[in-house]
């Protein structure tokens, strides 16, 4: 594609291009060919990540491990240490990079980004929170033009995991956690001391937003039209730093073109038409029959994608509103009870087909610190004559007229669970367990709310009483909040986490056993060792089991999605994460269309 | 003619404003705004999106204000040609409604052909064979277009074009040609998808129309002065074409001018479900995200939109029909 | 002659007062008489949808998700016999992984009539009284018109979702015929500033278009607020705009009836103003009004289905038929699972029918057309 170009002279040719030492990538398969489009689609116009994910650019990478799980590579930066104590994390990129407009890319560019950008309030509002750990800015200093040093007041081994996950996410507004801006470019609209007009910062938006054309990136594609409400067009960069293994600049594919869709059966219509190249988003497993009905006549297969959450029912356990139903709720036995009427075999089948996974909190095994504990109780099973011994053990063998059972004040129990979907497997789930857990002699209500309304709620108000949700069980460091109690937006533990941020002055104080997880989040923050990291994981794990904070439900087993025929180097099994950027972490710059004509030099 | 045009006009402006401020209400009564929404959103993938960013958004915007202060921004705005920002989609709402009303039209001047072409000739067989079993079934027919749920048979229509005609459905073109320039090729692409959704949009439309240029046409028909043309050994066709049909015409015509406002509010539920870009979805993304400078201006677009089509009418009425008197 | 001597040789004439004329003339329209049957069972069915339906709206067979619809068979080996439904023994489609039911003539269930099934409630009494089921043990059932997602049979969950489907319609445009007539009466007949005030707000609410103003409505109402909230809340907009066209009908009709001498001579007769709109203005405009109401409940009821549809009306867990077609939203079930777009049809019948008597009663009340 860029042939014509190099050789009207507008363009250097490719030596001139590469830099010296260009990053090395495997492709799945094999070596791939030059040219085609990527036809992929995203649901309206703030869909950020459907593109963002292919473009992922970062200063480290997450890559897949031979075992099927991920680990950490080098990016921007090709190796890492950390000193002084494990407080100063210096990084050594790569020399020689180029912009994708031919600027050279150097350490100047992050400090611009954390100088000018990360820390000015009006750009970015406050300086993004994994950057100030314990509220503490970092500092970053660039010896010379390859070498970056971050230094925390404490040791941060996170840092790892946040240079490599939040990506150049530009776009979206709020999560400005880009770690590099081109200076060359950005500079001159800066806005000035004192500037305040819209306008000008306006307009600075628009410049840094990388779905800009125009605006130099560091990845694969840059953006060469953009109309919200239409399409996104995003071609080659020729000045890409990566090679495959003979030597070839990556990437392969010529042009990424996203439409943008907002009735949702859009997707499932170009994909029985054959018209996507390779999506796993936006698709439902209840539209799998259709897609495979297709799939042989159109030309392309399912691919499954292992999906990492842990669904759960969570109740909160210093629920403000009644003492009677917060005892009960803080009572592990009921708890346990409630867990052990669940018949999730049953779930499984009817919400999810028989292809859900069942699983208590615990790691999922792509998880970096993943580690296997067996030795504890497991109260994901269905037991519930157990169930209903226990309730009758803790005091509630009374029952009313309706044959619910009553508490000691007297009045019926009487649970209600908030959750923040109106329709799908994820609330017909939570009607069966209503029914089940009337089916031991509790009442239960369900209350579908607006995702604004659950969140004011919930997150923000902690005054619900049980909530549904999901935790994260690959990256549970990155997104954490339900796992420690340490954050207010977990269901469980609003109260609680308030009162951990606000170091005692509001909220609850939670039991010694909340507390220790809190601590355990921030021992695992500081500590790099990797068999520490595990034995604190295997505590957390066994903590959460035997006290069954969340009561595990049914989770997604896989996101489906569909790959055609002709597109190659895209692997069969792998792991749908936002967090991994999926597809971004399995080298979109090797995915190419076999249909192509060969390799040509340029 | 020009003085009873300019008085309406005139007379439109206070209910404008009025009407501004209903819109404006109206879109403001859901709780919170569209950064609390956004903010739930971010919170079930677990982003970060910390408060500050957040108020210091808001402030930009104004939304921590009482509502007659933003109220007032909007309108001054407005007057300007600003109709505020979109949250959403991040660009003018100007930018994105002008975008759109094009294609709008389009479809809608589509559907009003289409109406036109179909229910005319229709009415006029179904009067002249009155109570034949042509007419018994074209009223039925007309019957079921009237009552089928136009959502119910766009949904008909998408899976029909799909599976049977083996195209590619939904949107207004297919993926060669939406990228490329115009050429006749592309217009052409542009009408076999059009055919779908203008026939879905019409079809409501299509069946009133019918029936409406049947009952005029058997009225006419009655006339004397029918009796007398055809006593006069006039040949039939030139009986109906060239007095009845003129006759019966006037109606229609006196419709017309709602029709097309009508057509682009019902069109609405129809673009929805097929995923056409015109207002339509926009409306509808603007309602759920409470994106509500794009969705304020939408409401008060159409109900504009409502009021002139309301004068076209009655200029036309005017025009068509000289035995009325405007005031 | 005596009174009873000069009606005794009138006696070979007949006399019929307006509504008498007009009732004859809409009984001479055949359409319009079997729609109006139809409506009535319609209506019945719902009242009685708790008995009538097989199960309650949420029960699910657990193995049964899809099950396209199953009939009742006569016929067996032996000849002719009582209704009955086979079993379904499940297979896998191995090219795409649904499940396929097939009706298995070795297991068979007969008809119960009236039987015990789930609990509802009629009135206020519980009963578990259903008219008809199936015999037999509870993992086979009924399928009549089939089962959806869930393996919730179709029918029943139609059945329950007429009763607001129905009636949302008729409330509906019961309060826009309330508001309407005694708005547009008023200010038809006291005129003045009222007549005008009224005017300017009607021309105010007309500006709007239906559809959006409807949508931006239904989008306002909080999510969290209990069944019987939103569903007068959806009926309250749905007639915020009905009542506007029959105001002014009713209006014109009171401007031009307030000039008749009978309301003159009411007036001189010293009737208070109640009494002449309520004993004499509003009989005469009560033809108009039927035949409004009626072609208003349809829309009421597409409007209904339209904002169910796009999630904008009544929302799960409430059933009703716009409810009920979300389902048929997605290209999954257009292609494999047709039977759930069922209750379109049921959704077209009633406007149908109701458009059909609307229209018959309009050339009935109509004295011009033969």
């Amino acid at each position: 594609m860029l042939d014509e170009a190099v050789r009207a002279g507008r363009l250097p040719p490719v030596e001139e291009r590469l830099p010296p030492q260009p990053m090395v990538v495997t492709p799945a398969h094999e070596i791939g060919r030059y040219g085609g489009t990527w036809h992929r689609m995203m649901r309206g116009s703030s869909d950020f990540h459907a593109y963002s994910r292919c473009a992922y650019e970062q200063m480290l990478r997450w890559r897949a491990t031979d075992s099927g799980g991920v680990e950490i590579g080098p990016g921007l930066v090709r190796d890492w240490q950390f000193t002084d104590g494990d407080r100063t994390l210096r990084l050594h990129l790569r020399h020689g990079l180029r912009w994708s407009d031919g600027h050279p890319f150097s350490a100047d560019d992050v400090l611009f980004w954390w100088q000018h950008i990360a820390q000015d309030p009006s750009l970015s509002g406050t300086v993004p929170a994994h950057w100030t750990p314990d509220g503490v800015p970092m500092e970053v200093a660039a010896p010379d033009s390859y070498t970056v040093d971050l230094r925390f007041a404490k040791p941060y081994p996170l840092a790892l995991k946040y240079l490599a996950f939040w990506g150049n996410q530009w776009p979206l507004v709020f999560e400005r956690a880009g770690f590099f801006a081109p200076r060359h470019y950005l500079e001159p609209y800066l806005p000035g001391e004192g500037e305040d007009d819209v306008a000008t910062y306006a307009l600075f938006e628009q410049k840094a937003n990388d779905f800009t054309p125009g605006r130099p990136v560091m990845s694969a594609w840059r953006v060469a039209e953009w109309v919200p409400g239409s399409h996104l067009l995003a071609e080659r960069n020729p000045y890409y730093w990566k090679v495959d293994p003979a030597g070839n600049q990556l990437p392969y594919l010529d042009h990424i073109r996203m439409e943008i869709f907002l009735n949702p059966e859009m997707i499932n219509f170009r994909a029985v038409t054959g018209a996507l190249q390779m999506q796993l988003r936006h698709f439902l497993r209840e539209d799998l029959p259709l897609l495979r009905a297709f799939s042989e006549e159109r030309g392309y297969r399912i691919i499954e994608y292992d999906a990492t959450g842990i669904r759960g029912i969570m109740p909160n356990l210093q629920y403000p509103g009644d003492p009677v139903i917060r005892e009960l709720l803080q009572n592990k036995h009921f708890r346990i009870a409630l867990s052990l009427s669940i018949d999730r075999e049953l779930i499984n089948r009817l919400c999810y087909d028989g292809a859900g996974r069942i699983t208590p909190m615990a790691l999922h095994p792509s998880a970096p610190d993943y580690v296997e504990v067996t030795d504890v109780p497991d109260y994901a099973r269905y037991d519930p004559e157990r169930a209903r011994a226990l309730l009758d053990s803790i005091g509630l063998d009374h029952r009313d007229g309706d044959g619910y059972r009553i508490g000691p004040d007297g009045e019926t129990v009487s649970l209600i669970m908030e959750l923040s979907v109106v329709e799908g497997p994820g609330i017909d789930a939570v009607e069966i367990v209503r029914s089940q857990w009337e089916a031991v002699g509790i009442k239960a209500a369900i209350k579908p709310e607006e995702r604004t309304l659950y969140h004011q709620r919930v997150t923000q108000n902690g005054e619900h009483m049980i909530g549904v949700s999901a935790a994260e069980a690959t990256f549970s460091l990155i997104s954490s909040v339900r796992w420690f109690g340490t954050s207010m937006w977990s269901e469980w533990s609003h109260h609680w986490a308030r009162w951990y941020v606000s170091d005692g002055q509001r909220g609850v104080e939670p039991p010694p056993e909340v507390k220790r997880l809190q601590q355990i989040r921030e021992l695992l923050s500081v500590t790099v060792d990797r068999t520490a990291r595990q034995e604190l994981w295997r505590e957390t794990i066994r903590n959460h089991a035997e006290n069954l904070y969340v009561i595990p439900l049914v989770n997604q087993g896989s996101q489906i999605g569909v790959l055609s025929d002709d597109f190659g180097n895209v692997p069969e099994k792998a792991i749908a994460s936002w967090v991994t950027m999926t597809p971004g972490y399995l080298n979109p710059e090797t995915f190419y269309s076999k249909g192509e004509t060969g390799l040509t030099s340029r | 003619m020009l003085t009873y045009i300019l008085r309406r006009l005139l007379r439109l402006i206070p209910t404008l404003f009025v009407i501004s401020i209903l819109s404006f209400v109206i879109i403001q009564l859901p709780p919170g705004d569209f950064f609390d929404s956004l903010q739930a959103q971010l919170a079930e993938s677990e982003s970060r999106a910390d408060q500050q960013s957040f108020q210091a958004l808001r402030e930009q915007y104004h939304l921590d204000q009482p509502m007659w202060t933003q109220y007032l921004y909007w309108i001054g705005g407005c007057l300007q040609g600003d109709f505020g920002y979109s949250f959403e989609w991040r660009r003018p709402v100007s930018e994105l409604i002008g975008e759109r009303l094009g294609l709008t039209f389009i479809l809608s001047l589509g559907s009003l052909l289409f109406m036109w072409a179909v229910a005319i000739p229709i009415g006029i067989y179904s009067a002249r064979h009155r109570l034949s079993a042509g007419d018994y079934t074209l009223t039925f027919l007309a019957f079921i277009g009237l009552c089928v749920p136009n959502f119910i048979i766009a949904l008909v229509a998408m899976f029909v074009s799909v599976f049977w005609f083996g195209g590619s459905a939904g949107g207004l073109f297919s993926p060669e040609f939406k990228y490329v320039g115009w050429s006749l090729a592309k217009a052409w692409d542009l009408l076999r998808h059009l055919w779908i959704p203008v026939v879905v949009i019409g079809a409501a439309g299509t069946a009133t129309m019918m029936r409406l240029m049947r009952t005029s046409m058997l009225d006419v028909l009655d006339r004397p002065y029918i009796t007398t043309a055809r006593a006069k050994g006039m040949a039939e066709r030139w009986v109906i074409y060239k007095y009845a049909v003129r006759v019966a015409i006037n109606p229609m015509i006196s419709i017309m001018g709602m029709q097309i406002p009508q057509l682009v509010s019902g069109s609405i539920i129809v673009s929805i479900v097929l995923g056409l870009p015109t207002t339509g979805p926009l409306f509808y993304r603007a309602l759920e995200t409470q994106d509500m400078y794009l969705a304020g201006t939408l409401l008060m677009l159409l109900a504009v939109l409502l009021l002139l089509g309301n004068l076209l009418a009655d200029v036309l009425l005017a025009l068509v029909d000289p035995r009325i008197r405007l005031e | 002659m005596s009174e009873s001597g000069a009606s005794a040789a009138l006696a070979g004439l007949s006399t019929a007062g307006q509504w008498q004329l007009a009732w004859i003339k809409f009984r001479r329209n055949r359409v319009a008489l079997v729609s109006g049957v139809i409506l009535v069972l319609l209506y019945l069915m719902t009242l009685l949808s708790g008995f009538l339906a097989p199960y309650g709206p949420d029960h699910r067979f657990a193995r049964r998700a899809y099950v396209p619809p199953q009939g009742l068979h006569l016929f067996a080996a032996d000849g002719l016999q009582w209704p009955f439904a086979y079993g379904l023994t499940t297979s896998t489609d191995p090219q795409t992984g649904r499940t396929l039911y097939a009706g298995d003539a070795q297991r068979t269930y007969p008809l119960e009539l009236f039987t015990r099934g789930d609990a509802h409630s009629f009135l206020g009494v519980q009963t578990t009284l259903h008219v008809f089921g199936l015999g037999g043990d509870s993992e086979e059932g009924l399928f009549l018109l089939g089962t959806d997602r869930q393996g919730r049979d179709l029918l029943s969950r139609i059945l329950y979702g007429a009763r607001i489907s129905l009636t949302i319609g008729l409330i509906g445009v019961t309060i826009s015929v309330v508001l309407g007539s005694v708005l547009g009466v008023t200010s038809g007949y006291f005129g003045g500033w009222i007549d005008e005030l009224l005017q300017r707000t009607i021309e105010m609410l007309r500006a709007f278009p239906q559809i959006p103003l409807w949508m931006a409505l239904s989008a306002a109402i909080p999510p969290d607020i209990d069944q019987v909230t939103s569903y007068f809340m959806i009926t309250l907009i749905l007639s915020l705009l009905g009542w506007t066209a029959l105001a002014r009908i009713v209006r014109g009709k009171v401007l031009s009836l307030r000039n008749e001498e009978f309301v003159a001579a009411a007036q001189l007769m010293g009737a208070s103003h109640k009494r002449i709109i309520f004993r004499h203005l509003i009989p005469g405009v009560m033809g108009e009004i039927i035949v409004v109401a009626t072609i208003a409940v349809p829309t009421m009821i597409l409007a209904e289905s339209a904002l169910s549809f796009l999630n904008l009306g009544i929302r799960p867990p409430m059933t009703s038929w716009g409810v009920l077609l979300q389902e048929g939203r997605n290209l999954t079930t257009l292609y494999f699972h047709q039977w759930l777009l069922l209750p379109a049809l049921f959704i077209v019948v009633v406007v149908l029918c109701f458009n059909f008597l609307g229209d018959a009663f309009r050339d009935a009340a109509d004295p011009y057309t033969n």
